[in-house]
């Protein structure tokens, strides 16, 4: 029998296990008291970065870079392996699709396959990244994450429509900044705080860099902003847009819930109340509910929130310019009116009061964020409540990521001037090398990169790294590339992006092998097969890229440890052609696709589609930047583009990033294709397979156009020749030669449609034609044009 | 894609329709089923038909939408003693939205009330049609809602909160229990040709719930669904020729993806369009009901045709086995028919025509039909009015007190629920929240509001949220109240 000393050991040493094993499932409870321990800060997402080292495989033959031995190291635990490289045109298109959002032209795909040198794709990479088209489709990434619409309001209202004046500014500013590469944490600071980084206030005139800091700011308007008409100017709409902006940030930067945290402790997270009306009072000093901006000036001596785009000095000069102008019009057009003013000295004068008047200057507007006057005192909200303040809270930040207390809050003593300096200290605490805070912010930004290269994100709650999010696929491949991005890469996009596409998992086929097709050879090859040199197929770069994101060191260890290239330069060479025989089926061991044994196929966005329509059909204009393209809610509910307001007719087939952003009412195409009703923000699109898209494809207006526009381009490409027409069409419009049997099927279907056109009465040239035009409609319609493959 | 993702508890069940998509087995199918029997929860990926958590009193719903706030104490909620003391004031503080009623005066209703039917239902002498079928209704006068402003109320009334971005009722019913045919939407919605109303398209979202459960708009003229036919006429042969080509097309690329169910949805997606095509046409062609029918809903009458029109295509989209049906309001008096800040007895006497019979055209043709008991039509606006005036002439906003009818599906015939002050201003008997609204129509569905989930954001998100909102069903509003244990 044990003794009773020895018992009393084992019931402290039951408990004390109890206590220490016991997972946190669930955090609060204690109201606005609840505190954060260490272990809460345990949870990988609020853990410090820590490289990993790169995993030693068994087989290293396909492993291209460091990324592949992360993903590989588990396939080869179940026994899998990645597929075979996909063929080149598939992969050209892919890379197409990913950075551009365009499909590229017949002469850029013949050039490609013509290119038989090994590091042919990654100049590719290089010149893809390089491009203006770049900016325009990751960009758009970015505005999805922040909520951006360019109108006012809940903007629920099909007919109402409120532009903000100047707000496309920021959407240009995010193109610019993707396009320049400019560093995530530079990116973040300007956002979060590029007010407070020049003197804007005193500066004798707005240099381009003043305007670009005050158009960053834009970050901080995305809002419901309600204050647009007299009788919604109320509290409860003020702290409505500082509800929204505190979960946008929380949901932007962190992937975290805070807005869980506004009427009660998180229920999950460790997310104190308290912390979630620190993170408002950081936006309290701007958006100020005791001393309120209005967002839309809805009568002429309101003062809203926007400034105008020129300083002080500068506008003092400009309004006496322009009283000027008035004083002279108004000199003239008293002349007019004398009673011995003949009509040919009136005509004359006509010419002269508009040319005068041409004179007057007008100043546009920035809608950006800045402090309104003193800070006023944050109140926690009993639950969530502005009528019911509770303790005064100090702006600061989430505790979880704060090493110490003392972190968490911002020192009052940083005000200076008329700025509280509180969101630059944000910015600059979310950003710190190497902390919490920016290890979780890292992790977010390269997660979302992974998402939209791979069609699933690592973790694939991109919206939720809270206990409640799902936890990463490759925890260290995340780790991993969250450290490559903080360093080597310096926060920067594009090497990371370039990083990502040069690997061999990137580049490997989609198609799944069933057991059957497991040689990796498609049953029906391309027409014209294109054969590729030996170590070309899939661009088996060896693994030390030429990229600055990776170290040197991990370069060094690369190339002269073996695990990434044990015989040099033939990673994956002959892998390519001749897969290790699979074992397995991976799709009866991974059916989801999670360890990523093949590429994923990704439904393209509802821009990029219009895009692609346009781009194939050859009208897309490239004119970047400038006020939204107007749109109209027509009576039978279609949403189209507003002709009657266009200021040139191109514009009617410009990008669709330069489109009226509305909440909802987009585009009826937009709409049907998942394009989100923006609430707040969409951390992630849908991708529904709904009839309404079906109809859309198959019978809308603008889908016929651009059908005739392709039908008229791949006529005058074929000079004659029906088979050279129907692989026109199909480079154009899927960037690859149509199999043979798709070939044939496609000259039968010509005959039937131009029978069809002539036996209802069309002569034979535009018989055939139109034949044409249904050709290229049907190829708009196949799911391979909606898809990257 | 996105479920699989987002529902970690269907992932088995994922799994297995992909496999069943895949190899078409009967085995699997049936494993398909006992699986959906196993789980607590309801809710699946696509539209096909599936049972409640028990059994349904009711196959589909009518929502005829009133924006704007109607105006209990002058349509629904007689209150003799605001007519007494018009003019005097209200003793208490009374919450207003938009300025104007800050002198805080009582305004007494112009119009009479007299009881109507067998179980003597006062209503409105603005409302007569409505008054002639009071033995089928349940008149709810202790609704209150969250909020005192448009978007947010009527966001509180069709998706149980306030916030922006939620699933509407509608979706949620179409997620839990799909739809009986295949070649319709499961949710319905016939808006005003002429426009859309204050809240617009955001009244039927799908909010995270997938896309194919957003409603549906068919039009009551020109084209009966966006894009239905060809924006330029084409020999039928072309069309078919297309179809088969793209058919050709498609399958020959989806066999190099085995896997990929999109591919495979999305070949039948054009086959449930073509469908459409072909079923959405004779939605609009209402020569076929009899001159009797069309009288009755005032077709023939250019007051009433706009909403009338509507309403006879909901009964037909309920033949149809349509599952969900929202009919919004006529706009004709403004986007907002119903909001009356100032001259509401005109306001009212213009509105109340408009949809007074086709109401009642509805309840009595899904009565003589036999399509009542499965059939509920509940008719509501967001929040009510106030009985002070607003400028003299008007009423402001009311989330306090309002007053809506249901008829059909197990609702109790010729009852009134719950009551309001002696002035009209807050519900003080036996008060129903939007929330608790919704879970009583949810289980006349067959729904248990508790266990209808989705998982959003890290957390199983619930149409009523009973655990914040406090939603329950009102047994009182029924004919066959649930058995509280």
């Amino acid at each position: 029998m044990p003794s009773v000393l020895g018992r009393l050991t084992f019931v402290v040493l039951l408990a004390a296990s109890l206590v220490a094993i016991r997972p946190r499932v669930t955090f609060g409870g204690d109201g606005e008291s609840a505190e954060v321990t260490a272990r809460d800060k345990e949870h990988w997402a609020f853990r410090n970065v820590r490289r990993p080292a790169v995993p030693i495989l068994r087989s290293a033959e396909r492993a291209a870079t460091p990324i592949d031995a992360f993903l590989l190291k588990p396939l080869e635990a179940s026994g899998l392996g990645f597929s075979p490289p996909a063929d080149r045109t598939t992969l050209l298109r892919r890379a197409f699709l990913d950075l551009h959002g365009l499909p590229p032209t017949p002469a850029e795909v013949a050039e490609f396959l013509a290119d038989p040198s090994p590091d042919a794709f990654a100049r590719e990479v290089d010149r893809l990244l390089a491009s203006p088209r770049f900016g325009e489709r990751w960009g758009r990434h970015w505005l999805d994450v922040v909520g951006y619409a360019d109108t006012v309001g809940f903007d629920s209202d099909a007919n109402g429509i409120f532009v903000s004046e100047g707000k496309w500014k920021f959407r240009d500013y995010v193109i610019r900044s993707f396009n320049a590469d400019k560093p995530y944490d530079r990116f973040l600071v300007e956002q979060l705080a590029g007010d407070e980084l020049v003197d804007w206030r005193h500066a004798s005139r707005f240099t381009d860099e003043i305007r670009e800091d005050l158009i960053a700011t834009g970050y901080l308007r995305t809002a419901r902003d309600q204050t647009h008409e007299p009788e919604s100017n109320i509290p409860l709409n003020y702290y409505g847009v500082l509800h929204d902006t505190v979960e946008v940030v929380g949901n932007s930067l962190f992937a975290l819930t805070v807005n869980c945290a506004r009427c009660h402790t998180h229920k999950f997270d460790p997310i104190p109340q308290r912390d979630y009306y620190r993170l408002m009072a950081l936006f309290t000093p701007a958006y100020n509910p005791e001393n309120w901006k209005p967002v839309f000036p809805w009568k002429p001596e309101i003062r809203d929130r926007a400034l105008p785009d020129a300083s002080t000095a500068e506008l003092s000069q400009i309004d006496r310019l322009n009283a000027d102008v008035d004083r002279d019009v108004a000199r003239m057009r008293g002349r007019m009116a004398e009673p011995g003013c003949t009509s040919a000295l009136k005509a004359k004068l006509m010419q002269l009061v508009a040319a005068r008047s041409a004179q007057r200057r007008h100043v546009g507007r920035i809608q950006a964020i800045y402090d309104v006057g003193p800070a006023p005192v944050t109140h926690l909200l009993k639950r969530g409540q502005f009528e019911t303040p509770g303790p005064v809270v100090q702006a600061g930040f989430l505790s979880v990521l704060c090493d110490s207390s003392a972190e968490a809050v911002v020192s009052e003593t940083r005000a200076t001037g008329p700025d509280s300096g509180r969101r630059l200290a944000f910015a600059q605490w979310a950003t710190r090398k190497d902390s919490r805070a920016a290890g979780l912010v890292a992790r977010v930004f390269v997660n979302r990169i992974w998402q939209h290269l791979f069609g699933e994100a690592l973790v694939r709650t991109p919206e939720n790294f809270g206990v409640q999010g799902e936890e990463p696929t490759h925890p260290e491949l995340l780790e991993w590339l969250s450290a490559e991005f903080q360093g080597p890469a310096g926060w920067r996009t594009k090497p990371l992006v370039r990083e990502m596409m040069l690997s061999a998992a990137y580049q490997q086929a989609s198609q799944s092998q069933s057991p059957r097709a497991i040689s990796g050879h498609r049953p029906d090859a391309p027409s014209p097969p294109t054969p590729l040199p030996q170590g070309a197929r899939g661009e088996k770069v060896p693994a030390p890229l030429q990229t600055e994101a990776l170290s040197v060191a991990e370069r060094g260890i690369a190339r002269a440890s073996s695990p990434l290239s044990p015989r040099g330069r033939g990673v994956g060479g002959e892998g390519g052609l001749s897969p290790a025989p699979i074992a397995v089926d991976p799709a009866t061991v991974d059916p989801e696709n999670k360890l990523l044994w093949r590429m994923r196929t990704k439904r393209l966005e509802a821009e990029a589609i219009r895009d692609c329509v346009l781009a194939a059909s050859g009208r897309l204009d490239s004119t970047m930047g400038g006020p939204p393209i107007l749109l109209i809610a027509r009576p039978d509910g279609l949403v189209t583009i507003d002709s009657s307001k266009l200021r040139r007719p191109a514009d009617a087939v410009r990008r669709s990033v330069y489109l009226l952003s509305r909440r909802a009412y987009n585009l009826s195409l937009f709409n049907v294709f998942d394009r989100p009703l923006f609430a707040v923000n969409c951390p992630k699109r849908d991708t529904s397979v709904i009839p309404l898209q079906s109809l859309t494809m198959l019978n809308d207006e603008f889908v016929a156009d651009e059908a005739d526009q392709l039908a008229s381009r791949v006529a005058s490409a074929a000079s004659g020749s029906t088979e050279q027409a129907v692989r026109s069409a199909f480079v154009l419009a899927l960037a690859r030669e149509p199999s043979a049997t798709e070939s044939r099927r496609c000259l039968n279907f010509l005959i039937q449609q131009e029978r069809a056109f002539e036996g209802a009465g069309a002569q034979q040239n535009p018989a055939f034609q139109k034949a044409l035009a249904q050709l290229c409609r049907t190829l708009y319609n196949t799911s391979e044009f909606l898809y990257s493959e | 894609m996105r479920n699989e993702i987002f529902q970690p508890a269907f992932s088995r069940r994922a799994f297995l329709e992909r496999s069943a998509m895949g190899f078409g087995s009967l085995a699997l199918s049936h494993l398909l089923a006992r699986e959906l029997a196993a789980e607590d929860s309801l809710g699946g990926t696509d539209l096909s038909p599936r049972s409640g958590h028990f059994a349904a009193q009711a196959k589909a719903v009518i929502l005829l939408m009133q924006n704007g706030g109607p105006s209990q104490v002058d349509l629904f909620d007689p209150k003799p003693e605001l007519a007494k003391r018009s003019g005097q004031k209200h003793p208490q503080k009374v919450e207003s939205f938009q300025p104007g009623s800050q002198a805080n005066l009582l305004m007494g209703s112009p119009f009479h009330f007299r009881p109507q039917g067998q179980c003597g239902m006062e209503i409105s002498e603005l409302l007569p049609q409505i008054g002639s079928v009071a033995d089928e209704l349940c008149l709810v006068r202790s609704m209150v809602c969250d909020n005192n402003n448009h978007p947010q109320g009527l966001r509180c009334l069709t998706t149980g909160k306030i916030f922006p971005g939620r699933p509407t009722f509608g979706a949620w019913v179409s997620y839990a229990l799909g739809t009986a045919n295949q070649d319709l939407p499961a949710y319905v919605v016939l808006r005003d040709p002429d426009g859309y109303n204050n809240g617009g398209t955001t009244l039927w979202e799908n909010g995270w719930l997938p896309a194919q459960f957003r409603g549906t708009e068919i039009q009551s003229r020109g084209a009966a669904v966006l894009d239905l036919h060809a924006s330029r006429k084409m020999p039928a042969e072309v069309e078919r020729n297309n179809l088969a080509l793209l058919t050709e097309l498609n399958e020959e690329r989806r066999q190099l993806f085995p896997r990929e169910n999109d591919l495979e949805a999305r070949i039948k997606s054009y086959e449930l369009a073509a469908r459409m095509q072909l079923h959405a046409e004779g939605l609009l062609d209402l020569s076929h009901e009899t001159a009797a029918t069309r009288r009755l809903y005032g077709l023939d009458n250019p007051l009433t045709a706009n909403f009338g029109t509507r309403c006879l295509m909901a009964r037909r989209l309920v033949e149809e086995g349509v599952r969900y049906i929202q009919v919004t309001a006529p706009i004709a008096s403004g986007t907002m028919p119903w909001d009356h800040h100032n001259a509401i007895a005109s306001g009212l006497r213009k509105v109340c025509p408009q949809v007074d019979q086709p109401t009642a055209a509805l309840i009595a043709d899904l009565k003589q039909r036999g399509l009542l008991e499965s059939t509920i039509v509940w008719w509501a606006g967001e929040f009510g009015r106030l009985p002070i005036t607003q400028g003299g002439t008007g009423r402001d906003h009311n989330r306090y007190a309002f007053s809506l009818l249901l008829a059909g599906g197990g609702f109790r015939a010729g009852y009134v629920h719950g009551a309001t002050d002696e002035f009209g201003y807050k519900a003080v008997e036996k008060i129903v929240t939007c929330p608790s609204l919704l879970a009583t129509l949810m289980h006349q569905l067959g729904i248990d509001h508790n266990r209808l989930t989705y998982p959003h954001q890290g957390r199983d998100e619930a149409l009523t949220d009973p655990a914040v909102t406090g939603a329950h069903v009102v047994g009182d509003l029924l004919t066959h109240p649930p058995i509280v244990a």
